[in-house]
């Protein structure tokens, strides 16, 4: 037996901060460099001090902000970037983004192979719409650590916005064949939805929901997006029960609200969409929200009000853009939907489209060169957003409208009625425009 | 187990690594990133030779780490399309020949998830018990091939003991335990429920500074958490060939692939999302490019892993020879020669020799200490499996005596005297955990 028991100690305290070491990078999906971990000592890095999960986002920025001074190390680094990435999405204000990033780079001065660091600039890049640059580090952090499901999942979300669906599917089912989790799963639901295979994507949502998510939150986003995937089948009554278990499973889930208030509006009562929407705004300011409330106010008959949304929603594009945000989508969406210069979203959505050939960006040209007054343009794009099959009611609309300007009645009244009926509310902007062409293509 | 701990701050990253995005309207959805799933995380497993039924043995498995006592409104259970196997391997092929598999189900009375219970729980089949599990044990035998043999239902709709909710809601968790004990089929019995986590450590904190808790007021860093535990007591005579006592035991989760992407059906074939033999094996020892990897195969294949075990980082750490450690290849991948060795190849198994009787007095450092009913010959709940293995990395084996320890050798809580053995769950009011210990302070 050893004699001397401080050494014992000392030895037991490196044995374990070993183990920790390695098992903290395995549980954020690698980290550190694996190969010099295999062969060498590990690098004297700080092991952080846990918290508990349920504390507050808030609570652990700082907690791990501590950490990272008291330990500068790759770890420590990475982890308050992520946690600061949350805040992000919490408080919805994009400088988080400049900040995490930051903090990333140094990770990885620190520890160049780090996986994990690699992989989060790849989250960052995806949150600011810089796909080709998240897909790129998403398959760099890959080769560095292969199998890793975080970096796997930047991938699949960079492919699908790429427009490089047969790649998204075949670099999902290889995530689903390894992992069916709710990661997976979620991500399978999306390009099912995108497929036009509804009843699979409900099924999916609901196998990511049985998963077992280790954070609420994760659940209540399943729940948001099955509420959303039967909003826009037209099942207001379904949609309303997911949107309340979202709400219940994380309390203060605001998401969850919005979504309830674009419901209560499409389903008429654009008084409780506004009531309800408001204090979503006021606590998470997404242009998403300001300018639904602002549509809200529109439709009530308050024009004033709807325009102050209006501005505050481009205030906030101002503030995504100054970190970095390419909010040319949403921006050039919003324009040509509210009376904004057509032919400059068109020039955005082309540059766009140089690399972003996702439905999505298809439909967002589509619906501009319409208001450009192209609709001969207009009519290839909106063929090519509904090349999966989506069943989309926006989709089909923008497409009907573009072949009506175009003197095309039976593809037009087909599209339109087609909308119509797949959710008949499908937008408090169009609805009432979508069934007043459709009446005079097929009168 | 060290991974557990350490899955608080994963669960805190996940949160961190979903990527932001409206609940509509935005140009593209962003899904979660997180990899995390609790329900299909092993934490243990234990085998041992019983002591008041010498002719039985003893197999425990324990998935959902961390879990916080009567954590309203999120209260534990086992992964509904999750399938949990006890595997067995008694001719030293490193494939099973027998596998008992546990599937849950969960029944909620009145429709709304969200009420664990609308009063006093007293039996497990209480009205006012509104979420609850009901589980099926299988048994089923396999080819020498691998092929399945013969598939029983030894099981059937048994009640999962509840969550530790308090002392109002239920009273006496004791007796609702006793209840979870139920027989499946001759000789053999069954339990499934929430547990006190068995696992025990002295890990504080930890940082360039590191604190360590002196000797004596050292506490189970894993204390006052719980797990979802699942027991099964079986005859060695169903387990184990005739002549041949020593079996290889591992436990897997495996979940189902429901939805495939490019064909539009599941084929609801189970996929492996974890397993575990010997204790910290993937924690501690295999290396980084190759945890996931470990854990989606099966053991057969463990040769391709024997270099972390002959040339271990731990080793290095410890200051203890580095290089060519036949003595802890053999402790993980073989079995120790004259004790547990079960030839073949080489294999991650939890070994257990069934003609060792149990011993009269446990000795927490098990086989070290001359205790050969103990770890690593089967693992006993008591036994101290991190003392043990950082013994024998710093080289007990190879002429280097050591007492490295963590300084934690006992549970947080008592174990049971009796089948199934594991400590109570802590309830939801009145425990308390010990992660950061006050403790003196050494500079490493």
């Amino acid at each position: 037996m050893a004699a001397h028991p401080t050494r014992s100690i000392l030895i037991a305290v490196a044995a374990v901060a070993a183990a920790l070491l390695l098992a903290v990078t395995v549980a954020l999906g690698g980290g550190g460099s694996a190969r010099r971990a295999d062969r060498h000592a590990p690098a004297p890095a700080a092991v952080l001090r846990p918290i508990d999960p349920s504390a507050s986002t808030a609570d652990q920025v700082k907690h791990y902000a501590a950490e990272a001074r008291a330990h500068p190390s790759a770890d420590a680094y990475v982890k308050l970037a992520l946690a600061e990435l949350q805040m992000a999405r919490e408080d919805a204000n994009p400088s988080w983004y400049t900040r995490a990033e930051a903090l990333l780079r140094k990770a990885r001065t620190l520890d160049p192979g780090n996986p994990t660091a690699v992989a989060a600039l790849g989250s960052i890049a995806a949150a600011r719409h810089d796909f080709v640059r998240a897909l790129g580090l998403a398959r760099r952090s890959l080769r560095m650590a292969p199998g890793n499901a975080y970096a796997g999942g930047v991938a699949v979300d960079a492919l699908v916005e790429l427009g490089r669906y047969p790649q998204a599917r075949a670099a999902l089912q290889r995530m689903l064949d390894r992992r069916p989790d709710l990661s997976s799963y979620s991500r399978a639901s999306y390009i099912l939805e995108l497929d036009g295979r509804t009843a699979l994507a409900r099924r999916a949502l609901r196998q990511a929901i049985l998963s077992g998510a280790p954070v609420a939150e994760n659940t209540a986003w399943a729940y948001l997006y099955l509420g959303n995937l039967e909003f826009g089948r037209g099942r207001y009554a379904a949609a309303g029960r997911a949107y309340r278990m979202a709400e219940r499973v994380d309390p203060g889930f605001v998401h969850a609200r919005a979504a309830m208030a674009r419901l209560a509006a499409a389903r008429g009562d654009v008084e409780a969409g506004i009531r309800l929407l408001r204090p979503v705004v006021a606590q998470i300011p997404l242009p998403a929200y300001v300018i639904a409330l602002g549509d809200m106010l529109s439709a009530a008959g308050r024009p004033a009000a709807a325009r102050k949304q209006y501005s505050l929603a481009r205030l906030q594009e101002q503030l995504y853009i100054a970190n970095g945000v390419n909010v040319d989508v949403e921006l050039a969406t919003f324009e040509v939907d509210h009376g904004g210069d057509a032919r400059a979203a068109v020039a955005r959505l082309r540059e766009l489209r140089r690399t972003q050939r996702s439905v999505v960006v298809a439909d967002a040209l589509g619906w501009a060169l319409l208001r450009a007054g192209a609709p001969r343009q207009a009519l290839v794009f909106a063929q090519r957003a509904l090349r999966l099959g989506t069943r989309d009611a926006t989709f089909l609309f923008h497409r009907g409208a573009i072949e009506a300007a175009l003197g095309r009645r039976p593809e037009a009244a087909r599209d339109l009625r087609a909308a119509l009926t797949l959710n008949p509310h499908f937008s408090i902007l169009h609805e009432a425009q979508a069934r007043r062409l459709l009446e005079e293509v097929t009168r | 187990m060290v991974k557990r701990t350490l899955s608080l701050l994963a669960a805190a990253l996940t949160v961190g690594a979903l990527a932001a995005g409206p609940a509509f309207g935005s140009s593209h959805r962003e899904a979660p990133l997180i990899s995390g799933d609790p329900e299909a995380d092993l934490t243990d497993l234990y085998a041992f030779v019983d002591r008041a039924s010498p002719g039985k043995v003893n197999l425990i498995t324990a998935a959902v780490p961390l879990e916080e006592p009567g954590d309203a409104p999120n209260y534990y259970k086992f992964g509904d399309n999750v399938a949990y196997d006890i595997n067995i391997d008694n001719n030293g092929d490193a494939r099973p020949d027998v596998t008992y598999r546990f599937r849950f189900r969960t029944h909620v009375r009145n429709g709304d998830i969200f009420l664990y219970n609308t009063g006093p729980v007293t039996s497990l089949n209480d009205a006012d018990l509104n979420v609850r599990q009901t589980y099926d044990v299988w048994r089923i035998s396999w080819t020498a091939g691998g092929a399945m043999r013969k598939s029983t239902r030894i099981g059937n709709d048994l009640p999962v003991v509840p969550n530790n909710i308090g002392p109002r809601s239920t009273p006496n968790f004791h007796g609702l335990v006793t209840q979870g004990v139920r027989s499946v089929g001759s000789g053999s019995r069954s339990w499934a429920g929430q547990s006190d986590d068995p696992f025990f450590m002295g890990l504080s904190q930890i940082g360039d500074l590191v604190n360590v808790q002196p000797k004596g007021a050292a506490t189970d860093t894993l204390g006052g958490f719980n797990v979802q535990a699942i027991a099964l007591q079986v005859p060695k005579t169903a387990i184990v060939r005739p002549g041949h006592p020593v079996v290889g035991i591992w436990s897997d989760t495996e979940r189902q692939t429901n939805v495939n992407v490019l064909t539009g059906k599941g084929s609801g074939a189970l996929t492996q999302i974890e397993r575990l033999g010997m204790p910290l094996t993937n924690e501690v020892l295999i290396g980084l490019d190759d945890k996931d990897r470990w854990a989606q195969r099966g053991p057969r294949g463990d040769a391709v892993f024997d270099h972390y075990l002959l040339n271990p980082v731990l080793a290095t750490v410890l200051g203890a020879p580095d290089q060519n450690r036949t003595d802890i290849l053999a402790a993980f991948h073989t079995g120790i020669k004259g004790l547990n060795q079960t030839g073949g190849p080489h294999a991650d198994l939890l070994r257990l020799n069934t003609s060792i009787p149990a011993a009269g007095t446990e000795k927490h450092l098990g086989v070290l200490a001359g205790d050969l009913a103990g770890f690593p010959n089967g693992r006993r709940l008591a036994d101290d499996v991190v003392d043990i293995e950082l013994q024998v990395v710093a080289g007990e084996l190879i002429g280097s005596p050591n007492d490295v320890s963590d300084n934690v050798q006992r549970n947080d809580r008592p174990f049971m005297a009796g089948f199934p053995y594991m400590a109570l769950a802590h309830q939801g009011f009145e425990h308390t955990h010990h992660l950061p210990a006050s403790a003196s302070r050494i500079v490493m």
